[in-house]
């Protein structure tokens, strides 16, 4: 396949659309032009990205705002019913000066405890703590190489770390839990 | 009989051949086509994961579900402990599967990032500086899977470096075997696929990641940052002075740089590679933090002289580790490489510090 | 479309409030995201989000139930999207957008980390530079994950025009990523 008929399909292949033949065929090509290869993974690093995106939380509550606007463009169709129920009960939470305040002292109270919580969460780090963490985030980007890594890399150092001279066994239960709970930790 | 014996030894003539002369690709090629395959390959297969560490060998089997360009599912067969367990990768983004053991609730938790991407462009240079400091040999691999495959054999040109041993499929490039040997030249990890078949067609079902509220779930606590930075970034973020080693082991170079913020640390973290070696250097202020020193630690560090200055070594097979403190910095050297060249790279830092 | 949805959507037809409420807080997050990474500033996104479901009001009798109605309210969302771009004179070229990320919230990234951030924005500016329609089709495609059918529909082109762009797209991407590759 030339060169410029893989490329125009190359959007396609990424995702997988294109029927079973022309995906070999392309992926033959692919393993052996360095232009297109280099083309391809270029695309896939900017697709992934984009996918690396946060999906957002929208703002606050746009419903009430939302709710108004509905009614002062003077589309309302609801009923009268639904009038004399938002009549009868206004609570103080649609005030649009007290609400924000309330909400932005609530979020202060929070933020002050949650950081007085975070400062007084001891004085400093133990020194093998913080060789822990040195060897996991050598372990995190180490398996970024391009070729492929070894997941557990790192694991003996911390586990040795981890455990007290006292309480080593030598049993292979010990082995396991160590072994599982290092899977799993990596903090 | 006398047959059946002909034929036997007819068999083993054929395979013992000597390989002469038959038509081998061009292992870069080869490389190439396996550093991007998963990207391009729809496979479902199964593994075993082998580490072989100082005190224990750690061993699963895995299955292995890839859709390109980037989503994965990894599924742990064996040992029952930890069976159920697992990964699914979508993009840049990972979530963890308790195992199905009952008894104490390992609780991963449901979402735990990877490291960030390298920035953009960045595994082209990679391949590039791995091609310039390691030379790649191929010879014809036998089967693996089932399948036909080329053996490539990555060996440093420098001395005290890690190589490989990768057993390349022939027609869809993926890696079947990898074969990770240290930089003292042992073995020290392997993973083999004992099964591999290339679905036409792939649900996108089968990657839906865990709903949350699994039980026994944690929340998830780190990683603490760092990220893509380079050099000049990093110093007009971080608050103190950090020193660049004047000293490099051939074909390194600065990969990328990050700042790690922990708990009240600021922490430097230079990342140096040579294509196939990760060299990382922390670097943080404060002082020494408080040492628990016990046993434990004395027994696997080695202390050793740089320049007058008391350091200390650690090695358990897989990475080579060496501190010191100097200037109210503390430094640490983190990598595969060999005891000599980690020597010089923390000498050419201990001579700047006052 | 589900059972629920299909009543939710009569009940909507017939101007009940509470019916619309609950698509409102259903569909929110989705046309947030898609003005928000169109727009590339919060409170565009949130008045454009507001318009949106103010138009699905106005305009819900038109909605047959011949697609599914989030591919509907794709279409929606991204019409007046293009709209707003449109009158704002956004050349092809694009501008470089002031993006205000301080008061995010981001849905499960535990980490705190401004680094991270900045790389986001820049992430976000490009897009917010691509010419109208390709800024659509990624931000449908890759950050909403439509399939290639849902896209046409949101779009209102065929699938031959959908393939095409979104190749066009990508490689605009792809290059405007590479010559910014120092923020990224």
């Amino acid at each position: 396949m030339r060169c410029r008929n893989v490329r125009r399909k190359l959007s396609e292949f990424l995702d997988g659309e294109l029927d079973e033949r022309t995906r070999e065929e392309i992926r033959r090509h692919l393993a052996i032009c360095k232009g297109c290869s280099k083309e391809y993974d270029e695309m896939v690093e900017a697709v992934s990205l984009v996918r690396a995106l946060p999906r957002l939380e929208p703002p606050g509550d746009m419903w009430p705002a939302l709710k108004m606007k509905l009614e002062s463009a003077g589309r309302s169709r609801f009923t009268w019913r639904e009038r004399l129920k938002r009549l009868m009960a206004q609570p103080m939470v649609q005030h649009p000066v007290l609400a924000p305040l309330i909400l932005f002292i609530v979020a202060g109270a929070l933020a002050t405890m949650g950081w007085w919580m975070f400062t007084r969460s001891g004085s400093d780090i133990p020194e093998m703590q913080l060789l822990s963490l040195y060897v996991q985030e050598h372990a995190r980007y180490y398996s970024r190489q391009i070729l492929p890594s070894d997941p557990f890399l790192g694991s003996e150092v911390v586990r040795e770390l981890k455990a007290p001279a006292k309480v080593r066994k030598t049993g292979s239960s010990y082995e396991l839990q160590t072994y599982i709970s290092l899977y799993y930790e990596g903090e | 009989m006398k047959v059946m014996w002909v034929c036997l030894t007819l068999m083993l003539l054929i395979t013992l051949q000597p390989r002469g002369g038959r038509d081998l690709p061009d292992p870069q090629d080869i490389l190439r086509q396996m550093v991007g395959a998963e990207r391009r390959v729809d496979f479902v297969g199964r593994r075993l994961v082998i580490g072989f560490g100082g005190r224990y060998n750690m061993v699963r089997e895995e299955k292995v579900i890839n859709k390109s360009p980037d989503k994965q599912r990894i599924e742990v067969l064996a040992p029952p402990e930890i069976a159920g367990s697992g990964l699914i990768r979508l993009g840049r983004r990972e979530w963890r599967i308790p195992p199905k053991a009952k008894g104490k609730p390992f609780g991963p938790p449901p979402y735990r990032p990877g490291p960030p991407p390298p920035k953009f462009g960045r595994s082209q240079r990679e391949l590039e500086l791995m091609l310039h400091n390691y030379s790649v040999g191929i010879s014809p691999g036998g089967r693996i899977a089932g399948r036909k495959t080329y053996l490539l054999e990555i060996k440093p040109k420098h001395k005290g470096r890690p190589s490989r041993r990768i057993w390349v499929d022939a027609e869809k490039g993926l890696p079947l075997r990898v074969e990770n040997y240290n930089s003292e030249g042992e073995l020290r990890f392997l993973v083999v696929y004992t099964e591999i078949s290339f679905p036409s067609k792939m649900e996108d079902k089968l990657f839906v990641p865990p709903k949350e509220g699994v039980e026994g779930e944690r929340k998830f606590r780190g990683p603490y940052g760092g990220g893509e930075l380079n050099l000049e970034e990093l110093r007009r973020k971080i608050s103190f002075r950090i020193l660049i080693p004047k000293f490099l082991p051939d074909g390194f170079e600065l990969q990328s740089a990050g700042l790690i913020r922990y708990q009240r640390r600021e922490i430097a973290h230079l990342r140096y590679t040579d294509g196939l070696v990760l060299l990382s250097l922390f670097e943080t202020s404060g002082g020494r933090p408080e040492g628990r020193h016990g046993a434990r630690e004395r027994e696997m560090e080695k202390p050793i002289q740089i320049l007058g200055l008391r350091c200390e070594l650690f090695y358990d097979g897989q990475l080579r580790i060496l501190r010191w403190e100097k200037g109210g910095i503390n430094f640490t050297l983190i990598g595969d490489l060999g005891e000599g060249d980690m020597t010089k790279v923390a000498e050419s830092l201990i001579a700047q510090s006052r | 479309m589900s059972g629920e949805e299909i009543v939710l959507i009569q009940r909507l037809k017939q101007g009940d409030e509470k019916a619309f409420e609950q698509i409102f807080r259903r569909y929110q997050k989705r046309v947030y995201n898609v003005a928000y990474r169109m727009t590339g500033n919060r409170e565009t996104a949130e008045d454009m989000t507001q318009e949106v479901f103010l138009r699905l009001f106005q305009k819900i009798h038109k909605f047959k139930g011949k697609s599914s109605f989030s591919t509907w309210l794709y279409r929606l969302t991204v019409n007046l999207c293009l709209d707003h771009l449109r009158k704002r004179n956004a050349h092809p070229t694009g501008s470089l957008e002031d993006i205000d990320e301080k008061a995010l919230i981001y849905e499960r990234t535990p980490e705190d980390d401004a680094i991270l951030r900045e790389r986001r924005e820049a992430i976000q500016r490009i897009i917010s530079s691509l010419p109208d329609k390709m800024r659509a089709i990624i931000i449908l495609r890759e950050i909403e994950g439509l399939s290639y059918k849902e896209i046409a529909e949101a779009m209102s082109c065929s699938m031959g025009r959908v393939k095409s762009l979104l190749h066009e797209a990508r490689m605009e991407l792809k290059r405007r990523m590479e010559r910014n590759k120092g923020e990224l």
